[in-house]
């Protein structure tokens, strides 16, 4: 789908904010057209990812709040997961970004809480990590996410914590690293899904912050951008995965952030606005959200706190979990 | 919109009933029209949003399941990471194979239940046009996505658990991936006798479960020189490999590390294939065959400066997937002295092929000497002996600790190990006060 960026070169070092709101605000004008039935599979978490961005940007109420409401209620599903789109399927990722959704703009009354509660915990598996949904796909990614929104709706009792954390700390590898289950290959994403899932759980104390922050701090290239794995190109989105696992243990200066905050400055579009994974590819609002999120951690001035562990802002982690 | 339609059924009617894999590319626009040259199938881009259209609006309606079970093909060959129209076609298979039940009914809401499959089946067979689905053909066309340059379907990890899924509920193979499995050490050489145990006494389905596991294996091997550093690929690979342990015992040992060692040195700079041949050896149980492969692999060192990989800007870190390998074959022996032994080897290998570097490195305890250091440009350095200061600082002096030595204190789960530091946020760093992390909701 993306073409060849013909867009012009970022010129300053400069964080171009209103661009990146009216990127972001304008993604969800065209309903019913190709573009928009190409992503719906992805839509509520488009949602969450443009309106944490928002957030991040000092923009919280570009996003209308009753309209944003309403399509996350519509894409609850009768079993109390939420589905991506109405007539999608229910799925956890869906559901931990309908309820950080709902959270962000303090909307949790307006669901069943005790619903969807239930339906995170029932994909519990004996083992100790869930399944993403019915049909059994099994992932750190899933594990975190349980924990993610079941800590927002205030309902760990429904779920074997001890169980969890086992589980996690079973996917710690000899590298220092963690990967999708035991045993295997180690991951940013799921390194910052297994350190993330501790820290909810209180039991960050549990793994090795050094052989664990040497692999993260491994992760920056010459270019300052950071890669998710050994001899793997750089990626902004890894400015979040690498940097909130890092700034979870308690290492954040391990990395030159001033060659990480050029890297994604230089990844923006100065025209049209937006952030895209390495400089001069085509902007798409995950990439937007995690380049943002990322200078926030790194303390660019100007942007809200972002919180390490949900990847939301700092004020609503603060709110809802009320610490 | 006659265009759109024909597209769809021209599209459609190729990718039902797969009787074997296809080779599936998405073409450019300049191309006119869908090239089918069998197993070639070349589709322009152009033509594929087109017969989307006619799939996403037949899926979302009314229309009979066997209508829906062909748009749901159209709707995965444009979007890989489509669950709903993946699960549709799960439960359309169950319904005519007529197996029935879900993984999990207390979760599904009975979304699967006999009675739904049998409503299907009875839907699908009103057409005159009557799909012939079955385990096979579904195999068929998850391999086709699995081993296509479509670079967002061969990695895709709802495609590769829907191949999984497919193998557990119609083969027999079990690839749950045995969680409880500890990777080294007493508990998993237990694991390994009883597996052999186990495979005696079952060894008719052995011999078929293997066959199927060497077949997929190959598929797993070709998705991943497609998709360089494919997590969801090697992912598939541990399961099949706990799936039939003995896979690593020899005879077929020798064959699967050869194979294993060709793929990794055919793609030099793929972590995916180096790290799936640690977790080989790993699982192998035998030191002295280790050796052997950390021999063969030192020998492959002296190519290794010369790697470029693909992308071909990748100099300046070529070769460190393949030296963590080494380092990772080393940690999992489990013979402590030969360990010590082959760490020495390997570190004189380093020496001998780089340019040497401050010597503090020797003492550091993480292990990134390994990765070719020396070929890294000045400001990686800087960044590395920032880190090395910070590191020497918040230790109290240097520790002359091993990283073999400290994964094996590790492994023992020392009590009450202390992690220091933790984020703070902007506010408790004002205040002074740590935050210790979350707790959980108190809502």
């Amino acid at each position: 789908m993306a073409t060849t960026s013909s867009r012009a070169p970022a010129a300053t070092l400069a964080l171009h904010v209103e661009k990146h709101v009216h990127y972001i605000t304008t993604l969800d004008t065209a309903k019913d057209t190709l573009s928009y039935h190409l992503s719906e599979h992805l839509r509520i978490n488009g949602v969450y990812w443009g309106l944490t961005a928002l957030h991040l940007l000092g923009h919280p109420e570009a996003l209308p709040r009753d309209e944003t409401i309403s399509f996350v209620t519509s894409c609850l599903q009768p079993c109390g997961g939420f589905s991506s789109a109405p007539g999608h399927d229910a799925h956890l990722l869906s559901t931990v970004s309908a309820v950080q959704i709902l959270a962000t703009i303090d909307a949790l009354d307006t669901i069943d809480t005790t619903l969807v509660a239930k339906w995170v915990a029932g994909l519990q598996q004996e083992d100790g990590v869930f399944a993403g949904d019915e049909w059994g796909e099994t992932d750190t990614r899933f594990l975190y996410g349980a924990l993610n929104c079941l800590s927002l709706l205030g309902k760990m009792e429904l779920i074997d914590v001890e169980k969890a954390v086992e589980y996690v700390l079973r996917c710690w590898n000899t590298d220092g690293g963690f990967g999708m289950a035991p045993g295997a290959e180690s991951h940013s994403g799921q390194i910052f899904t297994c350190v993330g899932a501790l820290t909810i759980a209180g039991r960050l104390g549990e793994i090795d912050g050094e052989m664990l922050g040497d692999w993260l701090a491994e992760r920056q290239l010459a270019n300052g951008g950071l890669n998710g794995r050994p001899e793997k190109l750089e990626d902004v989105c890894y400015s979040w995965w690498v940097l909130s696992s890092l700034a979870m243990i308690g290492r954040l200066g391990w990395i030159d952030k001033e060659g990480l905050v050029g890297f994604i400055l230089g990844c923006q579009d100065e025209k049209k606005g937006g952030i895209s994974d390495r400089p001069n590819d085509e902007v798409d609002v995950f990439h937007t959200v995690f380049g943002l999120a990322g200078l926030s951690l790194l303390g660019y001035e100007g942007l809200q706190e972002v919180d390490p562990v949900y990847c939301m802002p700092r004020s609503v982690t603060k709110r809802v979990l009320g610490n | 919109m006659a265009f759109s339609h024909q597209n769809y059924q021209y599209l459609t009617t190729l990718l039902s009933n797969l009787k074997n894999p296809i080779d599936i590319t998405i073409l450019p626009d300049d191309y006119a029209a869908i090239l089918w040259e069998p197993p070639h199938l070349g589709i322009p881009k152009r033509n594929l949003l087109f017969a989307f259209k006619v799939a996403h609006s037949l899926f979302f309606s009314d229309a009979p399941a066997n209508v829906k079970f062909n748009a749901s093909t159209i709707l995965i060959l444009t979007v890989s990471e489509h669950p709903t129209a993946i699960n549709f076609r799960r439960r359309y298979l169950l319904g005519v194979v007529g197996s029935g039940g879900g993984i999990s009914d207390a979760v599904s809401g009975g979304e699967n239940t006999p009675s739904d499959a049998e409503r299907l089946l009875s839907e699908g067979m009103q057409s005159m046009n009557l799909l012939e689905v079955s385990p096979e053909t579904e195999l068929n066309l998850t391999t086709s996505f699995l081993t296509s340059q479509m670079a967002k379907h061969n990695k895709s990890p709802l495609i590769w658990n829907w191949r999984k899924w497919l193998l557990e509920k119609f083969t027999g193979l079990k690839l749950g991936g045995n969680a409880a499995t500890t990777t080294t050490g007493a508990a998993a050489v237990e694991d390994w006798v009883q597996s052999r145990v186990d495979e005696a006494e079952e060894s008719e389905a052995t011999a078929k479960n293997m066959s199927r596991l060497k077949d997929e294996l190959k598929i797993v091997r070709c998705s991943g020189s497609l998709h360089r550093g494919n997590y969801y690929a090697w992912s598939y690979a541990r399961d099949l490999v706990r799936s039939q342990p003995c896979i690593l015992l020899s005879p077929s040992r020798e064959v699967q590390f050869d194979l294993q060692l060709t793929y990794c040195r055919t793609n030099p700079s793929d972590c995916g294939g180096w790290s799936f041949l640690s977790f080989m050896s790993l699982h192998c149980h035998d030191d002295d065959f280790r050796e052997g492969i950390i021999t063969q692999l030192l020998r492959h060192a002296e190519f290794l400066p010369n790697n470029v990989s693909s992308r071909g800007n990748r100099r300046e870190r070529a070769g460190e997937a393949f030296w963590l390998c080494v380092r990772d074959i080393i940690v999992g022996m489990e013979d402590r002295d030969k360990a010590k032994e082959m760490k020495q080897r390997t570190w004189g290998k380093v020496m001998d092929g780089l340019v040497k570097e401050d010597q503090r490195l020797e003492k550091c305890i993480w292990t990134p000497w390994l990765s070719g250091r020396a070929l890294w440009k000045e400001k990686t350095m800087e960044m590395t002996q920032k880190r090395i200061q910070a590191r020497v600082e918040e230790t109290e002096g240097e520790k002359a600790v091993g990283w073999l030595e400290r994964f094996w204190e590790r492994t023992q789960r020392a009590e009450g190990g202390e992690l220091g530091g933790g984020w703070e946020s902007r506010e408790s760093r004002e205040s002074g006060e740590k935050w210790e992390g979350g707790k959980g909701g108190k809502r």
